[in-house]
């Protein structure tokens, strides 16, 4: 699988990076070399083994118990308004302020 | 005798004869590190004057028989350093990116509370690879890394300020984090202790998140014992994150003075052949220095076992399959709206955070995301990403299979002896193989000790670090305590009686 310059774009789009011309190059060339490295990988063989989609001892802990992790919810303040407020690069009335969304 | 030079057990025992006192080693401290700028260990230093008045403080309690805590705790007064994506509130915490060069944290993390109520003086904040991404300390916005024990080298990463901190004594003990080898594998080259607890067995609660399922945060020390001192206080579960596990701590000091005491009688050591292979390329002084640790720990009545982790060769490959995919999830936060650099010249919302990424975020980081997203978008998900969760669970099963026969796994925890600060275009390729010997613990969750295994003449032109890395199952950091004590205490012996 190798991807083109357009396809590079397209997951820099998805990834909300805004790339340089140059960017571009190296970095489709990067993802090449890493799809191709991953070659490998595709051929280990592994037909019936279930995917890992936590890191293992949680899941072992998890077996033992219940399958989820659940605690009451109750409400707690653990950060004030203005101590999260405090490093907003734009803000206004507490409020984070960000461009126009809204067309007139 | 600069107090900055002391273990955490040494100053402790200093403290607790009155031979020395907690303002003593801040000053000392404070003094070795502004004198040793030219490593470029520390991104932030604590306000020297809140420090010394802290320091005061926990002078005056040990004086007068204080109950508190935070003064007379089991690290009341001693220096530690933490590597800088970790969160502590009312200081910088960048990660190494100018992402978050002006981000002040307004809350700590729970191992640094726990630091804050064990006593702990917080020193400063170390530099690191960008949010951890990297294994030579090159990639921070606040500029490349030097190893203070080798000259022209890299302390290796990502936490390599935290680890050049210790090594140069600019601290008596350092936090770091390991996703993939990243307390590791800066220790071995540092020739200091470096652990990577169980996943679980600490918060992350506060760590700035790259790779969630493999991140840990561990301790970077000068001796085993301390590494087991940092570690009771860290552990435990925390209600703030839901994957920190309920086990209780054990006291991971007792195994260090067993291993000290008893040294390792019938202990069965696996010695994995992937790891030894000719082609693999390892530096020759770090194969001799290897075997001869593994021979100091059989004359101390351990047993090695040849074994075989039939896996190792895909472990890289998953992890950087599965650490990508989860960094370019984690890294979405960074938007320039709540925290965090924000562009000037946006006009839209879309401009705004593309931007914003676009200045904020240096190359490397950049890379991973964008490698990430590609692997979780369609038609690549089923073909690598899935694939490299299947192979996750290949590797773990591995290292299941050979715990059946075997209480601890060694090997090199890094198969070079040193990094030459390295060409800038080689960069991705060779981190790829800096890391081989580390991914597989972070995939398996295991926890792993790197120990360092050559004497150091403190000569940088000459000394050649090498680390041996110690594995054991899930939860068992005791069995690392006890081996890795047992070596440290047979090297300082032959060290004396050389």
């Amino acid at each position: 699988m190798e991807i083109r310059p357009e396809s590079l774009l397209h997951i820099a789009r998805l990834a909300k990076i805004r790339l340089t011309e140059d960017e571009v190059v190296a970095f489709t060339d990067n993802l090449n070399a890493a799809l191709q490295a991953l070659d490998t990988l595709l051929q280990l063989p592994t037909e019936s083994v279930t995917p890992c989609t936590h890191a293992p001892p949680l899941l072992a802990e998890l077996a033992n118990d219940t399958q989820n992790l659940l605690r009451e919810d109750h409400v707690e303040q653990r950060l004030s308004p203005e101590d999260i407020m405090r490093n907003a690069p734009e803000q206004q009335d507490g409020h984070f302020r960000v461009p126009k969304v809204v067309e007139d | 005798m600069k107090l900055n030079t002391l273990s955490i057990t040494e100053l402790k025992n200093r403290f607790d004869a009155g031979q020395a006192t907690a303002v003593q080693a801040t000053t000392d401290t404070l003094a070795a590190i502004a004198k040793a700028t030219e490593d470029n260990s520390f991104i932030t230093i604590a306000s020297s004057e809140k420090l010394l008045k802290q320091a005061e403080q926990i002078d005056a309690a040990r004086q007068s028989g204080s109950d508190d805590s935070r003064l007379t705790g089991p690290l009341a007064g001693v220096p530690i350093a933490i590597k800088d994506n970790i969160c502590v509130r009312g200081l910088r915490t960048t990660a190494g990116s100018r992402m978050l060069e002006n981000f002040v944290s307004p809350y700590d993390a729970t191992v640094v509370e726990r630091l804050k109520a064990a006593g702990a003086i917080l020193i400063g904040k170390t530099n690191l690879d960008e949010f951890a991404m990297g294994s030579f300390s090159t990639t921070s916005f606040f500029g490349v890394i030097k190893n203070p024990r080798v000259a022209n080298a890299t302390p290796g990463g990502s936490s390599g300020g935290s680890a050049a901190a210790v090594a140069a004594d600019l601290c008596a003990a350092a936090l770091g984090s390991d996703t993939g080898g990243s307390i590791r594998m800066p220790a071995a080259q540092t020739c200091i202790v470096g652990i990577k607890p169980t996943y679980g067995r600490v918060s992350r609660h506060g760590l700035i998140a790259f790779a969630s399922s493999l991140d840990q945060i561990g301790p970077m020390t000068k001796t085993v014992e301390d590494a087991a001192i940092l570690l009771e206080v860290i552990a435990g579960h925390d209600p703030h994150d839901a994957t920190s596990s309920t086990r209780p701590v054990p006291r991971f000091s007792d195994a260090v003075h067993q291993g000290i005491e008893s040294g390792v009688r019938g202990m069965k050591i696996g010695i994995p052949k992937e790891y030894f292979e000719e082609s693999l390329d390892i530096d020759p002084v770090v194969r001799s220095q290897i075997q001869k640790a593994l021979e100091r720990l059989e004359t101390a009545g351990a047993t090695l076992i040849e074994l075989s982790l039939p896996h190792t060769m895909y472990a890289t490959l998953t992890y950087h399959t599965i650490a990508a995919a989860e960094a370019s999830s984690n890294l979405a936060r960074f938007d320039g709206v709540r925290f965090g650099h924000r562009t000037a010249d946006a006009n839209t919302l879309n401009d705004l955070y593309e931007l914003s990424r676009a200045e904020g975020f240096g190359t490397e980081v950049k890379r991973r995301i964008l490698l990430g997203t590609l692997m979780l978008s369609t038609g690549y998900y089923d073909r690598y990403f899935r694939k490299a969760q299947q192979a996750r669970n290949l590797i773990t099963h591995d290292f299941t299979r050979a715990f059946q026969g075997v209480d601890i796994i060694a090997t090199p925890a890094s198969p070079c002896s040193k990094f030459v600060l390295p060409d800038a275009n080689t960069q991705s390729d060779s981190a790829f193989h800096a890391d081989r010997f580390n991914v597989a613990c972070n995939l398996a969750g295991l926890p792993a000790i790197s120990v360092p295994c050559n004497a150091l003449t403190r000569d940088p032109n000459t000394d050649q670090p090498v680390g041996l890395q110690l594995i054991a199952p899930a939860f068992e950091e005791n069995r690392l305590f006890q081996a890795a004590a047992c070596l440290e205490y047979l090297q300082n012996q032959s060290r004396r009686m050389a």
